[in-house]
């Protein structure tokens, strides 16, 4: 417990510095925060001043910087010049969407990939591995944009089966079923999770693979082995349990996706989640929207990281140290 | 455990088991031929990698017998366009997996084998740095130079792109710090530096090849992607990332365009990676001897 | 490819013809045709607010059109000069003093808000009230400072007065300003407009009203028919969003939506293909150009390269102008001649732009001293013919247009670094005028007076428009003669004379004027296309009783 208390405090030390980075970062970008609204030639200079006054983005970056901290502690994040409206709300309106969307691409991903991984270990240098080890290499070594384009472009155009982006058909008449709903929704899920889990499941089934291999040849599972212990024991009981930890390292990288988004799939999917809304925002030089998207990332990253070594710890207690083990005593 | 082979006088060792991998010695051919047609290719190629041969005559022309692998949107002939860029692609994939590999292995490996208040220290710094888009820093960086060259990008792909592997090889060493042999050869008075080299990095170079290999194919791609940024290779110069992302857009009209050097990548990535399985077993023999 | 190139090349004469027709043919015919149908327009490009004053993109100019009403439109020629062309709207009909110095608009009295409330003159002279205020910091107000005051004579009677008589003072009142209900707006904040619960729920007196805006995915309109007034022949409208252009366009070849506004040019053989799907080509008031940027970035004295005209002339004559904009957009656009468009009343389509010829070019350069090395490359005491191209990676004709411009250069002699940045970074160095050439497009007002921020000295100042920093002080006469004119024939020759000095000096090379490129479901009459707004008459568009589809029914009944 005590263990976990000082990860917290920790993780909101990373997040604080984050931030401040962050808001640095953001301004020392060429550009201005209303980049979007100037394409146009009658904006003057002294009409932009007055903008930057409006939204709180005038004077010296310190004082922008204090400014920011005293609102964040009344739980106000600034407000977004390119979406108009604050930024909490903008963050509100498109967490919900990329946690479905990346929470169905993670787990699909991680089943599958685990699976293949370990089908691959169990059907080592066989027909299977090898298939599957070129098909994994291939789909992982495709470009993200191209990737999700040229399924968008096979299943929403050339085969008319799916929707053409979006989170669900907006013109849904309100007399439609709960079924019509639910159809809808999932429809639009396909594609893109069909898309993100091509892109993330290689990496997991070819580290499950390497770390089920490795496990298998060690001393000690040979020892069980010899010992007559029936190979599906050793498999399940010994190399699967501590073979998980790469496994469970990745989940815990990708775990900041899940709120984080997916730039490139939700661009192409026309998805309103966070990876597209950071996106716009860095290129709208939206400097309290991008903050707050880079909070939000940090904090799931912190977490990840977090939940990644306990469930490192607890599937092989080696992993834990001297100092941890006496830590989890004492929780 | 045998003898991790990682001395000095053990690389010999290493290269007559990889020249035994019927395997690995397909996956070197490969690759060398890539290299080599990138190097001599370009003076063979009949055009100009730049060359706009007619800009509304010869736009998207398919392929056939003039053209290979057919033009792209500028009439600039693809296969001259491919045999040019390959050169960047590979150099800038090479480099930029190097380097993230050695600071994430380094990084991974004190924090792991360190423990204590320097682990968490460690890892928290690898918590924040994942945490800022790479982007972010790319675009205050475009603040102090107007145009970031490719050796440049080089290094910032690199110095941002060690956090997976650093977590990766932490995990594996706190695992394997604890075992008998570390254990063993630090009552035996082994330097911290000789237990990392000697006994703990044969152990983590697994997951630190899988992720390699794939890195490879990402960073070529990833140089284009940020080239919407004015990051990485100038216009017109090729790169087989900035074909892929050209060619894009027409996917449906004239797919030769991006299919030609993604094609190139994937035969890179999958010889890169039959490298790798090879060299891990190469390394670690009490695998078995036929991996 | 070669099929593609046939078939748009084949079609085009066509199309253009169907769309000069659509303005004729297609007039609400008969009472056959009762109101109903649904039209959903798919966009990449999302409005930041729908608040008018401060409302500078299109895509917040296209709702707010269809939600609120200017006092008149003007018509499909664009005349800015006095009244002529222009349609009434909120106001009914208008006169003008003797002097010039008033204008009386007498509003309709069926007009009302949304939300029932009658729509009076005071509203008019707090719409104005609200637009100069310091406060709003609204881009129109800049067009609005010869307006002395506006003074309410009947709730149905407003009168403008005015400093001075100029020509566009009805257009630079009418068309700068939307009418908005005082009623809502009395005591909001002025410096906080963008935050105000108006610009993201507008109540107009427009022909639709807002119904749901869902950030990122769509924002329904439906026709208002509460009042008495002629309601819009469609039942709702939606913007559906995707920002991936790919998308948004896919989604109406699909038919999971009914227009797209911006077809490129590789996508036409598809459009054409498809039965259900027409291609409508209309003009628009864009172009492009590579602009030559006069001054030193790091000194601010004349530029060793652009400051001479010889090499720009000779730089503007080494470029295939033609091919180029055939390669950026097929036939989908015409050679820019000069900073105005051919849809602009003041353009001038006897005006011979520097001729395509590159010995002419090397000659020039090699007389300005600029003379080819063993490399090929041109050099003027040991300093070479080399400068940057500007752009924005994220416009994909723009990008086209350096690397096509880059290899002609390259012909000639010159060392040509392409600089692609996102748009925020090319905007910053625009402004700051840290560049050498820089490949820019503008959208003009219907009107001729953005030339004055963009190309005259008045722009010229770091930050100002003018990023060349061209300054001609008799290109600038020619203008302000021409915008002081109220013959417009007179107007016309003024501007046909800036025209041909601002061509001479080629402080730009003018490249493309694109036009406007829309994929429509056939099934949807279109009307009364400008253009300055392509959406200008959705409010008559039509859509077949016999011909509609499930979407149009479910008017009224979204989700």
């Amino acid at each position: 417990m005590r263990a976990l208390i000082q990860r917290l405090w920790q993780g909101v030390l990373v997040v604080a510095i984050v931030a401040t980075a962050t808001f640095v970062l953001v301004r020392l970008a060429p550009g201005d925060p209303f980049a979007v609204a100037l394409d146009n030639s009658r904006l003057t200079p002294e009409l932009r001043a007055q903008w930057r006054v409006a939204y709180g983005l005038d004077g010296t970056i310190g004082t922008q910087y204090l400014r920011w901290i005293a609102a964040l502690l009344r739980g106000d994040l600034g407000w977004s010049v390119s979406t108009g409206q604050p930024v909490v709300q903008a963050i509100a309106q498109a967490v919900p969407y990329t946690l479905v969307l990346m929470g169905a691409a993670l787990l699909c991903s991680f089943v599958i990939g685990m699976g293949l991984g370990a089908w691959q270990a169990a059907r080592h240098n066989r027909l299977p591995d090898r298939v599957i080890g070129v098909v994994t290499l291939f789909s992982a070594a495709l470009p993200d944009f191209w990737l999700a384009l040229v399924v968008l472009l096979m299943g929403a155009s050339w085969f008319r089966i799916f929707p053409v982006g979006g989170a669900s058909d907006q013109l849904l008449p309100l007399s439609a079923s709960a079924l019509t709903i639910v159809a809808d929704r999932l429809a639009h899920l396909v594609l893109p999770v069909f898309t993100l889990v091509l892109l993330i499941a290689a990496p997991v089934a070819r580290q499950q693979r390497a770390a089920l291999l490795d496990r298998l040849h060690a001393d000690w599972v040979r020892t069980a082995t010899a010992k007559g212990v029936a190979p599906w024991h050793v498999f399940r009981r010994h190399a699967w349990r501590t073979a998980l930890g790469p496994v469970v390292t990745l989940g815990g990288l990708a775990l900041p996706a899940l709120v984080g988004g997916a730039v490139f799939v939700e661009h192409v999917f026309a998805w309103p989640g966070m990876g597209e809304l950071a996106a716009r925002a860095i290129a709208a030089r939206d400097y309290h929207l991008v903050v707050g998207c880079v909070i939000v990332g940090a904090v799931m990253v912190v977490i990840g990281s977090t939940l990644a070594d306990l469930l490192v710890t607890r599937l092989d207690p080696r992993a834990a140290t001297a100092d941890d083990n006496r830590r989890m005593a004492g929780s | 455990m045998t003898a991790a082979a990682t001395g000095t006088g053990d690389w010999r060792l290493v290269v007559q088991r990889l020249r035994r991998d019927p395997r690995s010695v397909a996956a070197a051919a490969v690759l060398s031929t890539v290299v080599a047609l990138v190097l001599v290719g370009p003076m063979l190629s009949p055009y100009q990698p730049f060359e706009q041969l007619d800009i509304t005559h010869l736009v998207h022309t398919p392929p056939g017998a003039t053209h290979l692998l057919g033009t792209d949107a500028y009439s600039r002939d693809v296969l001259s366009r491919v045999l040019s860029g390959g050169r960047v692609s590979l150099a800038v994939a090479v480099s930029a997996v190097f380097i993230e590999s050695v600071i994430g292995v380094v990084w991974g490996l004190t924090a792991g084998l360190a423990g204590g208040r320097l682990d968490g220290v460690m890892m928290r710094c690898v918590d924040a740095g994942m945490s800022v888009p790479r982007v972010l820093l790319l675009l205050a960086l475009l603040a102090a130079v107007s145009q970031v060259p490719v050796w440049l990008l080089v290094l910032v792909l690199g110095a941002t792109g060690w956090f997976g592997i650093a977590r990766l090889v932490r995990g594996e060493a706190r695992v394997i710090r604890s075992s008998d042999y570390v254990l063993a050869a630090r009552a035996l008075g082994a330097t911290p530096a000789r237990v990392a080299l000697r006994h703990v990095l044969p152990h983590v170079l697994g997951p630190v090849l899988v992720w390699c290999t794939l890195a490879v194919g990402q960073v070529i791609v990833l140089e284009a992607g940020l080239s919407w940024l004015g990051i990485g290779v100038r216009p017109p110069q090729a790169s087989w990332g900035n074909i892929i992302l050209d060619g894009t857009e027409f996917i449906a009209s004239a797919p030769w365009v991006s299919l030609a050097p993604g094609f190139c990548l994937v035969i890179v990535v999958l010889a890169v990676s039959a490298l790798g399985d090879g060299l891990r077993d190469a390394l670690a023999p009490r695998q078995l001897p036929r991996t | 490819m070669l099929s593609l190139r046939a078939a748009a090349t084949h079609l085009l004469p066509l199309v253009i013809l169907a769309a000069c027709g659509t303005g004729t043919d297609t007039k609400p015919s008969a009472a056959a045709d009762s109101p109903g149908g649904t039209v959903v327009i798919s966009t990449p490009a999302e409005p930041d607010n729908l608040m008018p004053p401060i409302t500078t993109a299109e895509a917040g100019l296209q709702v707010e059109d269809l939600v609120y009403q200017h006092l008149a439109d003007v018509g499909p020629a664009l005349n800015t000069v006095g009244d002529a062309g222009f349609t009434s709207s909120l106001a009914t009909r208008w006169d003008w003093a003797a002097d010039s110095l008033s204008i009386t608009f007498h509003l309709d009295s069926a007009a009302h808000w949304h939300d029932g409330a009658p729509v009076r003159a005071s509203d008019v002279a707090f719409t104005f009230a609200l637009y100069t205020d310091p406060k709003t910091a609204s881009a129109a107000a800049t067009q609005l400072t010869n307006v002395d005051s506006v003074s309410v004579h009947d709730s149905l009677t407003a009168v403008v007065w005015y400093k001075r008589r100029t020509p566009s003072q009805f257009f630079d009142v009418v068309m700068q300003i939307y009418i908005l209900p005082s009623h809502l707006l009395a005591t909001t904040d002025r410096s906080t407009l963008a935050s105000s619960r108006l610009a993201t729920q507008p109540v107009g007196s427009g022909p639709f009203r807002v119904v749901r805006w869902v950030p990122a995915q769509v924002l329904e309109l439906a026709a208002d028919t509460t009042g008495g007034r002629r309601r819009a022949q469609l039942d709702r409208v939606a913007f559906t969003y995707a920002p991936d252009p790919v998308t948004a366009f896919t989604r109406v070849a699909a038919g999971e939506a009914d227009l797209f506004e911006a077809v490129r040019p590789d996508k036409v053989a598809e459009v054409a293909k498809n039965p259900q799907l027409r291609l409508i080509v209309a003009p628009s008031l864009l172009y492009s150009y590579l602009g030559f940027n006069l001054l030193d970035p790091g000194t601010g004295k004349p530029h060793p390269i652009f400051g001479d005209r010889n090499v720009r002339r000779a730089l503007t004559m080494a470029t295939d102008r033609r091919r180029i904009v055939a390669n950026m957009y097929d036939s989908l656009a015409v050679q820019a001649r000069g900073p105005f468009t051919s849809a602009q009343s003041v353009a001038d389509s006897a005006l011979k732009p520097l001729p395509y010829n590159v010995d002419s070019a090397n000659a020039l350069l090699t007389s300005a001293g600029w003379v080819r090395g063993p490399d090929s490359i041109r050099r003027r005491n040991g300093k070479v013919l080399g400068f940057g191209i500007l752009v924005t990676s994220t416009s994909v004709p723009r990008m086209r247009a350096a690397v096509l411009l880059q290899e002609q250069f390259r012909l000639i002699g010159a060392d040509v670094k392409i600089e692609a940045t996102d748009f925020g970074a090319w905007l910053s160095r625009s402004k700051a005028r840290t560049y050498d050439a820089v490949v820019g497009q503008w959208g003009q007002d219907a009107g001729p007076a953005n030339v004055r921020d963009t190309w005259m000295s008045a722009g010229a100042a770091k930050g100002g428009n003018n990023y060349s920093s061209y300054r001609s002080k008799a290109f600038d006469a020619q203008v302000d003669s021409g915008l002081a004119a109220f013959e417009p024939s007179v107007m016309r020759a003024h501007f046909a004379a800036a025209w041909r000095i601002i061509a001479d000096d080629a402080p730009a090379i003018w490249l493309a004027e694109p036009r406007r490129v829309m994929a429509v479901q056939s099934r949807i009459k279109v009307t009364g296309i400008r253009p300055d707004a392509w959406w200008a008459g959705i409010a008559r568009w039509q859509i077949p009783a016999d011909q509609r589809i499930a979407r149009d029914a479910a008017a009224g009944a979204a989700r």
